[in-house]
């Protein structure tokens, strides 16, 4: 093999001096190469020339040479190319990347079969009868055999005009694992992979519905990031579609790999603290989702898929809810909108209270709370703030370090807050209650992107009522809620179902499945539009 | 025509109502209770009832084409007349904003801050409006909606818990307060009470149709009446009169009598403070509505440019009165009992003017344009 591989570099020296080259590179490969003789040249003529329309040159060794040089040849090392002659003496040429191919299902059904053909062909048409591979494409275009190669196919050159592009992509991915950040006692244990075929092949399984369409789409950022928009024909609003795809739009031609930020790239307010887009890894969430009207978005290397419209209370719910009976599930919505309040409120209420409103909290309390505070240099708003920092230190330590001392941290931080900052006088135990009650409370909240704003808003509403008292923390409430009311997802209001309000819809309590007879109204889907109530769905 | 969006009936009630019921928890409830006495109530029912008859004759003329208050006197009254009174409203309306910003900047500061300097307490209020004007109409009217029901619940909340240890209902007594001829005449007097009901003819452009705007129109009323019944009834159970008509802060003082042993007491401010949220979003309403009829004045699309002029217009007449009896004074007398006469009587004007107009077009109609409709008469 090394042998053929330093001929090959050889070949390739040799055709950068002399070989007069007809066609052009893609730009793409003119900027990643080194500017080489070659370079030059083809640059000049492709100044002149239009650009992804050339035929493959005659000589076949010209056409081997063209697409390593496309493919960055031999400098990529996971390119191959391999040479075969058949049965009838014609000599073909394989190129393909070791690592993404089924190497065994190359052998068995392309290479033993080439080795057979026993009659001469002239083209790719009469070849491909010849192979028991499906999904053949044949293409002329260097560029398209190029992207094949990188995209999992064999290109067999035959020195015809026209190659053949043989699918045999495997690509490497993680097994199917659980549904790590989003895991329930009931349902489903299943999550979404970084593969987006076997996230939507995963899709089509949990929706055995044929209505449900895929609207596949390649992103022109420099990973040629693959989207696909997940809906369900009868029921989505065509206009949310085109919304969806004129968003997708405006993200093309982005000069970085957008997998991980597609989301920010096309919501409604990406400045806004509260996200209104919402995402999960769970199937059985984006097929409820898709079920009653919403539209998901698959992303290639992305094991979250995007949902939209995610109005505020849809994005308080958890996968769960639903497999629980309704009043347990309202039971645990309850215990998270508790948990909620207390991560936005709980240290600027002790602060107003202690500050400004001491005859609201009980005489004997009250001294108990002075009494502990009396050797504490700091004012109270001094206090919650050095532990809510300390806090939230202890909090990011403990997700960048590694598992296996993750825990060491949250007993040192235990440590450092519940006992040493009391013993040292920093802070009063009372303190210490607040701000462990008000980490329980964030923690509690199921959306990580609404916990992040509550944490950031709480410290806005501790400034507040540190100078205000109640009185900031009305105003700053007042003002959450004037913005919340002011912001849309893809259109929809969102503080829907509650203002605007929707009556059928369901809003912050689960309601019975038996009553589960009409589409959401605010989703504005087909069904609903029409006011068909006939076939139910869930809209959790 | 100035338009910025859409809001449901149910908005447009809830914003209604908000603006009417929230006078109930400030010093200006006092108003009320001083002249109806033990029947504060009864003077309640007849001056929402007197309000809603007034402003009843200019419904159906914005039925068909969706016009403002304004719009539609300088149809009727011709442009410069319509202005005067449109410029005359203006000028009420703010000083009755301001004179209600007075009543419950005190009362902020009684209850959260009374060390705090008043002009901080108003800016701090007027802030939460600007910002809340500047996002438009329809944020203002889901938060209001949203509002809608913490005050429901807050006032049911507050007077299950007063009515079931306080109630005496012997209190009741004399049912009729100072007699019939007085709570009628002081029921006409004190309609402007419920007089921010023509407000809400200047947002009939926004409201989706005619429909739900008649049904805002009289749903609102309706429920800011029966509240305010139901506050007033129950209010007199718990203090009866004259004491009650020596409180200034009734609201309050209800919410203060609240205490379940001895670990939960004075808990007045959390009342309050749902009280204040809702009660920002009246000054927000009042300052984005302010803004609005300015810009509907000037004839202009943007109504953005005239919030702060208005906001800091209001801050100014807040600050005048030289304490809060004088403010509710103001409020009672030049607000109420003179005013009544002018505001009160628009609308019957407009609709008196718009019927002889419709009549004497209707005569017209054969001879001059035989055959076409009536004339149009427009802007």
């Amino acid at each position: 093999m090394a042998w053929f591989k330093k001929a090959f570099d050889w070949i390739v020296q040799l055709s950068e001096k002399d070989l007069p080259y007809r066609f052009s590179l893609s730009p793409e490969a003119q900027a990643t190469d080194a500017p080489t003789t070659l370079d030059k040249t083809l640059s000049k003529q492709s100044s002149t020339q239009p650009q992804h329309n050339h035929a493959l040159p005659k000589d076949p060794m010209d056409q081997v040479k063209y697409i390593a040089k496309l493919l960055h040849h031999p400098r990529n090392s996971d390119i191959l190319i391999e040479e075969r002659t058949a049965a009838s003496g014609q000599l073909f040429h394989l190129i393909y990347s070791q690592i993404i191919t089924d190497l065994i299902g190359i052998q068995r059904y392309l290479l033993e079969p080439l080795s057979k053909v026993s009659t001469w062909c002239d083209t790719a048409q009469e070849l491909a009868t010849m192979i028991s591979c499906s999904g053949i494409m044949i293409s002329e275009e260097p560029d398209v055999l190029a992207d094949g190669v990188v995209e999992g196919k064999v290109v067999v050159l035959l020195g015809a005009s026209t190659a053949l592009l043989c699918p045999f992509a495997n690509y490497q991915s993680r097994n199917v694992g659980q549904a790590i950040n989003e895991t329930v006692v009931r349902g489903p244990q299943e999550g979404f992979t970084e593969n987006i075929s076997y996230n939507m092949s995963i899709l089509r399984r949990t929706i055995g519905c044929r209505d449900l369409v895929f609207d596949s789409r390649t992103l022109q950022d420099v990973a040629e990031t693959k989207v696909s928009i997940a809906f369900m024909a009868h029921l989505a609003n065509p206009r949310l579609i085109k919304e969806i795809h004129r968003r997708l739009d405006h993200c093309d031609h982005v000069p970085i790999i957008i997998s991980g930020i597609i989301s920010q790239f096309i919501e409604d307010h990406p400045k806004s603290l509260f996200p209104t887009i919402s995402y999960t890894e769970r199937p059985d969430v984006v097929a409820r989702c898709i079920s009653s009207g919403q539209v998901a978005i698959l992303v290639s290397n992305q094991n979250q898929v995007l949902i939209m419209p995610a109005p505020f209370i849809f994005q308080l719910s958890t996968a769960e809810d639903l497999y629980l009976r309704s009043t347990s599930a309202n039971f645990l919505r309850a215990i998270r909108f508790i948990a909620f309040s207390i991560a936005l409120l709980a240290p600027s209420i002790y602060v107003g209270l202690i500050n400004f409103q001491q005859e609201m909290i009980p005489s004997d309390l009250l001294l108990a709370m002075k009494a502990a505070r009396l050797n504490i240099p700091f004012p109270t708003l001094v206090e919650v703030l050095l532990l809510e920092v300390s806090f939230e230190l202890i909090r990011e330590a403990s997700i960048r370090v590694p598992q296996v001392i993750g825990s060491t941290i949250g007993i040192v931080g235990a440590l450092i807050i519940g006992q040493a900052a009391v013993e040292a006088n920093l802070v009063s135990p009372i303190v210490v209650i607040i701000v462990s009650v008000t980490g329980l409370g964030s923690f509690a909240i199921p959306n990580q992107e609404i916990a992040f704003a509550v944490r950031i808003l709480r410290f806005v509403f501790l400034l507040s009522s540190s100078l205000f008292g109640f009185l900031g923390i009305a105003v700053v409430f007042s003002m959450t809620v004037l913005h919340l009311a002011s912001i849309y997802t893809v259109g929809v209001p969102y503080l829907t179902p509650l203002s605007p309000y929707r009556k059928n819809e369901e809003g912050f309590l689960r309601r019975s499945v038996l009553t589960y007879e009409s589409f959401p109204l605010s989703f504005r889907t087909q069904k609903s539009q029409a006011g068909d109530s006939t076939s139910g769905s869930a809209n959790s | 025509m100035i338009k910025a969006g859409h809001i449901s009936g149910r908005q447009a009630t809830a914003i209604m109502t908000i603006i009417l019921v929230t006078k109930l928890m400030n010093p200006i409830a006092t108003i009320i209770i001083r002249w109806g006495q033990s029947a504060a109530d009864t003077l309640a029912f007849l001056s929402g009832l007197i309000m809603l008859v007034l402003v009843l004759p200019i419904l159906p003329l914005v039925k068909d084409t969706p016009k403002t208050l304004f719009g539609l006197m300088r149809e009727h009254f011709g442009k410069v007349l319509g202005t005067v009174f449109s410029i005359f409203l203006l000028i009420t309306l703010s000083l009755d904003t301001a004179v209600v910003l007075r009543a419950d900047v005190v009362q902020v500061q009684l209850i959260f801050a009374p060390q705090t300097p008043l002009p901080i307490i108003e800016s701090l209020i007027l802030l939460v409006a600007v910002y809340a004007s500047y996002l438009g109409l329809e944020a203002i009217a889901r938060s209001n909606l949203i509002a809608f029901f913490l005050l429901i619940v807050l006032i049911i909340t507050l007077f299950i818990i007063t009515q079931l240890f306080y109630a005496n209902w012997m209190n009741l007594a004399p049912i009729l307060g100072p007699g019939i001829p007085t709570l009628l005449t002081q029921g006409i007097l004190h309609a402007g009470f419920y007089g921010e009901l023509l407000i809400l003819f200047n947002l009939r452009i926004f409201v989706r149709d005619y429909k739900s705007f008649k049904t805002s129109v009289f749903s609102s009323q309706i429920i800011s009446v029966s509240v305010s019944i139901i506050a007033f009834s129950l209010f007199q159970l718990v203090f009866p009169y004259p004491s009650s008509g020596h409180l200034f802060f009734p609201f309050i003082e209800l919410a203060k009598l609240i205490y379940f042993g001895r670990f939960i007491q004075h808990i007045e401010a959390a009342f309050a403070i749902t009280w204040l949220i809702v009660g920002l979003l009246r000054i927000t309403i009042m300052v984005y509505v302010l803004s609005f009829m300015m810009a509907d004045i000037c004839n202009t699309q943007n109504v953005r440019r005239f919030i702060p002029s208005i906001a800091i217009f209001i801050f100014y007449g807040t600050l005048i009165p030289p304490s809060l009896v004088a403010d509710v004074d103001f409020k009672d007398v030049q607000l109420m009992q003179y005013g009544i006469f002018v505001y009160g009587l628009l609308p019957i004007a407009i609709a008196v003017v718009a019927y002889l107009r419709k009549r004497k077009n209707n005569k017209k109609s054969p001879s001059t344009e035989p055959q076409g409709g009536p004339a149009h008469v427009g802007e």
